[in-house]
């Protein structure tokens, strides 16, 4: 295998990086046509596809490159189909989720498979979600919600989980060679 | 590298679904624990806009970002009569009368709680 100078692997990462990030916006453009909301008539109430590729990413390739993927994309979401207001939810939502995920990298993670990190980060994502209300309205009356958002989220996280335990032999050591080169 | 997670699912997993739905079940009881609240603070963009006394009939309009809610007091309960928002969230969540519960309108900016009544409760709420 021929070595790779350093400016060489930069300009990998920027492409792969760029490459997760089309890919988390499909999902989320994918979402908007199952709107799970019709059945649950709650705002923020969304399946999480792209929490899929954000835990892969993080998990099989890089911490901080998932975070760098999951800011971009609570951006360039807000700016395409959202407002200031949505990016504020999904921003304080996507950053609870994204500590969360190393906490379990660091923590948790060796003794739970990928659903329990996935519902941890997706009740993370909604109490992110619901904080932001709160800072928001200046009030605590959103927190109302919590209980119903938390149950959401077992369902939602569950099935991201699920799906990251079917792709994990597959995807994981893939992923993580394309790393190093 | 060894792999941390374990693709597959373990009783962790169990236990972590178990405590969400477990804190979900807790702040779903907590304002239930609080009896009847004796008047509905209606804020708009987090200022309070008007009190409502639960012990008398009332309606109130509110027009905010571009919508418009009706608020009414009925039989010692608060709800959302009317709304132009897009999801109806507010309208859908009913009729309310607990201390600390609440209705919420995102697009509207608008909240609805209910206070045990007197000065300072304004900023209690349990959920």
């Amino acid at each position: 295998m021929p070595t790779l100078s350093r400016a060489d692997s930069r300009t990998r990462r920027v492409c792969r990086d760029a490459a997760f990030l089309c890919a988390a916006l499909m999902f989320s453009y994918l979402e908007t046509m199952f709107p799970l909301s019709l059945l649950i008539p709650l705002p923020g109430v969304k399946l999480g596809l792209a929490n899929v590729l954000i835990t892969a990413v993080f998990f099989w390739y890089s911490p901080l490159d998932a975070g760098i993927v999951s800011l971009l994309r609570v951006s360039v979401a807000a700016l395409l189909f959202g407002s200031v207001t949505s990016f504020f939810f999904s921003a304080m939502g996507a950053l609870c989720a994204y500590l969360v995920l190393w906490l379990c990298r660091l923590v948790f993670g060796r003794f739970c498979s990928y659903i329990g990190v996935s519902v941890l980060a997706a009740a993370a994502h909604q109490v992110g979600q619901i904080t932001a209300a709160v800072i928001l309205f200046f009030s605590a009356a959103p927190m109302a919600y919590l209980p119903v958002l938390l149950c959401v989220a077992v369902v939602t996280g569950g099935v991201t989980g699920f799906v990251l335990n079917l792709l994990a032999p597959r995807l994981a050591d893939r992923m993580k060679r394309g790393r190093n080169a | 590298m060894k792999q941390s997670v374990q693709p597959r699912f373990r009783l962790f997993d169990g236990v972590v679904i178990a405590a969400v739905l477990l804190a979900a079940l807790l702040l779903f009881l907590l304002p239930l624990l609080y009896g009847r609240g004796q008047v509905a603070v209606v804020r708009v963009n987090g200022e309070e806009a008007a009190r409502l006394p639960l012990n008398e009939d009332a309606e109130l309009h509110i027009e905010n970002n571009g919508y418009h809610l009706t608020i009414a007091v009925e039989n010692g309960a608060v709800f959302v009569r009317e709304a132009d928002c897009p999801d109806r969230v507010c309208q859908h969540t009913g009729k309310i009368s607990k201390r600390g519960s609440s209705i919420v309108c995102v697009p509207a900016g608008v909240t609805v709680t209910v206070g045990k009544g007197g000065e300072n409760d304004a900023d209690f709420v349990a959920g």
